[in-house]
């Protein structure tokens, strides 16, 4: 449930309460609507008792009545539905419709002349019955007076039929009413949850550094959120700059005075005690420890969220003149094959470490030809791979070099962390590096990276 | 050779400025980026050597100030900062080499003589006339193959002469190089140093590697191998 979109939810609960607001109102309306076929049934009934009671014709001789004509025609056919019968003061039928064949009417007791009874029956299989009765005294012309009893019945088959009729109708516009009501709130939901939807967009967006902050086109509503998100995203990209600069600012108070302290102390010559060599080997130790974790910890900006998508080749391109003007007599030429679209997602500095190292070690290492290139090998994923001509390097000093900084304390003078910090870089970025020859002779470096 | 070095920490400049006179510079010190410029604009050195932290002017500041005036300066920039970001951002604001503190002084002084050689458009670590090489990264002079004995003026004097093969270079010129600003203009060591070089370099006098130019100053008349 948790998970459930919002406009789901909205849906869900509408849905829910028009079933039952609906529904209570079919209930109400279909009682009311029942009663009033009641009665307009009754009445009815009662019409046709009176028809009935008019065309009655006495019988003096027989103290008895006769119907030459009942008042309705449906009387005269079986299975109409209307019947009617006329029972003296004993309960003998006088007379009956000959459409009430096969019928028996199960009559309350009789009352007082002029009593009214009105009832229902119920008929076996059938629909059952509606019933209405009055008895009247019949004053015959020789004064004498005999009571009989007048019944009329109707079948309740055609007011069940115009129920039935009434709650189909009734259920069937309700229903589409509010299947179309819940259509068109799911399209106006839709509409009032877009900005919602692309705020969400944005922040993936961001994820995946392909944005760097949000829009500003909001709904009023929204435009607090997206301003303080903004905000946010702002202060924490400041401190991380501040956080990268108090490093920098470290690495200088710390290596400014490391740097004094071995130009005191002199360089070469056998006059030098061999106290002194021990001192210079302990800050060069000191050194490379400071620029390990200096390192290490100014690489931080893996996975963090807002920022710019680099494109790689401009960066590779000034370092490789940057390369070639730190190492004029090495004359190594550089081919560099990377598509202008080419970009890396994440931090500028982190991928000119990672290149940088890479392509120092090429120009080192090369005798006269370095290449870079790079292609994409997965969605999201891009392969630089960084050549050189040199002797190569074999997989077990490879596997070694990848590790150096996990083993500061044992390194060998005079060999670059380079590769080390390469690998923790990539690693942050949960890419990998691997080490194989060139089709040019010597190393070939390739790291994987997310990008597109 | 002339170098100005701009470093705000004074226990680096001091020894560093020392390590530089001791291999035979002619150092000027400058604490901050704006002492710096004003150096490079009086001073003419052949090299700069420039710390990036700088207060006043940051180093990437003074490097910029002094392309803004076309000069063709070399600069050696000095970071604390090893990140290939400010590596990069360094030599596009116009330096030539870099170096990461802590640094070996050799190295340093190694890297200077090469941004030397460089601007005086020689790209060959080793200068070659022929019967006479050297190696100014190295400081070392062959005459026919041996090594050639100098000390460190001599040496200072000599090279100033072979980056600038074919030209003539006065004798203030190279007083201005090679000495410190107190120093007694009318002495005659040049002189005696242009003697004591000629007589190491060309025992026979045969090969005339130095020419005086009276009343205008000295050249080095060799001409290098492989070039007319």
């Amino acid at each position: 449930m948790a998970r459930d979109s919002l406009r789901q939810r909205v849906l869900l609960s509408l849905a829910i309460a028009l079933v039952v607001f609906f529904g209570a109102t079919v209930a109400v309306l279909e009682w009311s609507l029942g009663a009033s076929l009641a009665r307009a049934r009754d009445e009815v009934l009662e019409a046709q008792l009176m028809a009935l009671i008019a065309v009655a014709e006495p019988v003096e001789e027989a103290r008895s009545l006769q119907l030459p004509e009942p008042p309705d025609g449906r009387m005269l056919s079986p299975d109409s539905g209307l019947h009617a019968e006329i029972r003296d003061a004993q309960g003998q039928v006088v007379w009956r419709s000959p459409s009430a064949l096969g019928l028996e009417f199960v009559l309350p007791p009789p009352g007082e002349a002029g009593a009214r009874d009105q009832w229902l029956q119920a008929e076996g299989e059938g629909p059952g019955l509606a019933l209405s009765s009055m008895t009247i005294d019949w004053e015959f012309e020789d004064g004498a007076v005999a009571s009989f009893r007048f019944v009329v019945a109707q079948s309740l088959e055609p007011w069940r039929a115009q129920r039935r009729a009434f709650r189909i109708g009734l259920v069937g516009w309700f229903g589409a009413l509010a299947a179309a009501m819940l259509a068109i709130l799911a399209v106006v939901l839709r509409r009032v949850m877009r900005p919602l939807g692309s705020i969400e967009r944005e922040i993936r967006e961001m994820e995946t550094a392909r944005r760097e902050q949000l829009s500003s086109e909001w709904p009023e509503e929204l435009r607090g959120v997206a301003a303080n998100l903004n905000a946010l995203l702002r202060r924490e990209r400041g401190r991380q700059r501040r956080y990268q600069e108090s490093l920098a600012n470290l690495a200088h108070s710390l290596k400014t005075p490391l740097a004094a302290v071995r130009t005191l102390l002199p360089e070469s010559g056998g006059s030098t005690p061999e106290r002194l060599g021990m001192i210079r080997a302990e800050l060069s130790r000191m050194d490379r420890i400071i620029g390990w974790q200096l390192r290490r910890a100014a690489a931080g900006a893996a996975g963090g969220v807002g920022i710019a998508p680099v494109a790689i080749a401009p960066v590779a391109s000034d370092l490789a003149a940057t390369l070639d003007k730190v190492y004029p007599d090495r004359g190594v030429s550089c081919e560099l094959d990377i598509p202008g679209a080419m970009h890396f997602r994440g931090d500028e500095s982190d991928l000119q470490e990672i290149l940088g190292n890479l392509l120092d070690n090429a120009w080192k290492y090369g005798r006269r030809r370095v290449r870079c290139s790079a292609e994409v090998v997965a969605p999201g994923s891009i392969a630089l791979r960084i050549e050189d001509d040199g002797a190569g390097l074999d997989p077990a000093r490879a596997t070694e070099a990848l590790a150096r900084g996990a083993r500061l304390d044992e390194s060998h003078p005079g060999q670059g962390i380079g590769l080390a910090v390469v690998n923790e870089l990539v690693t942050a970025y949960d890419g990998e590096v691997t080490v194989e020859r060139s089709g040019l002779g010597g190393a070939a470096v390739i790291v994987t990276l997310p990008g597109a | 050779m002339r170098a100005l070095l701009v470093e705000d920490d004074d226990t680096l400049r001091h020894g560093l400025a020392a390590a530089m006179r001791a291999a035979g510079w002619q150092v000027d010190e400058a604490a901050d980026g704006r002492e710096g410029l004003y150096l490079a604009a009086e001073m003419a050195p052949d090299v700069a050597v420039v710390d990036l932290g700088l207060p006043q002017m940051s180093g990437m500041e003074l490097i910029a100030a002094l392309r803004g005036d076309k000069r063709d300066l070399p600069v050696l920039i000095l970071t604390a900062r090893d990140r290939w970001q400010d590596k990069v951002a360094g030599l596009k604001a116009g330096a030539d080499d870099y170096m990461v503190k802590p640094f070996h002084t050799e190295e340093l002084l190694a890297r200077l003589e090469a941004l030397v050689r460089r601007s005086a458009g020689w790209a060959q670590p080793v200068l070659d006339f022929g019967v006479l090489r050297f190696e100014p990264a190295t400081q070392r002079v062959e005459l026919h193959g041996k090594p050639v004995d100098l000390t460190s003026f001599e040496y200072r004097l000599l090279e100033y002469l072979v980056l600038r093969a074919g030209q003539v270079v006065s004798r203030s010129e190279l007083i201005d190089r090679l000495y410190d600003q107190d120093y007694d203009r009318d002495s005659n060591t040049v002189e005696v140093f242009v003697g004591r070089l000629r007589r190491k370099l060309d025992p026979e006098g045969t090969l005339k590697p130095i020419e005086t130019l009276r009343g205008r100053g000295y050249r080095f008349a060799l001409t290098p191998a492989g070039r007319d």
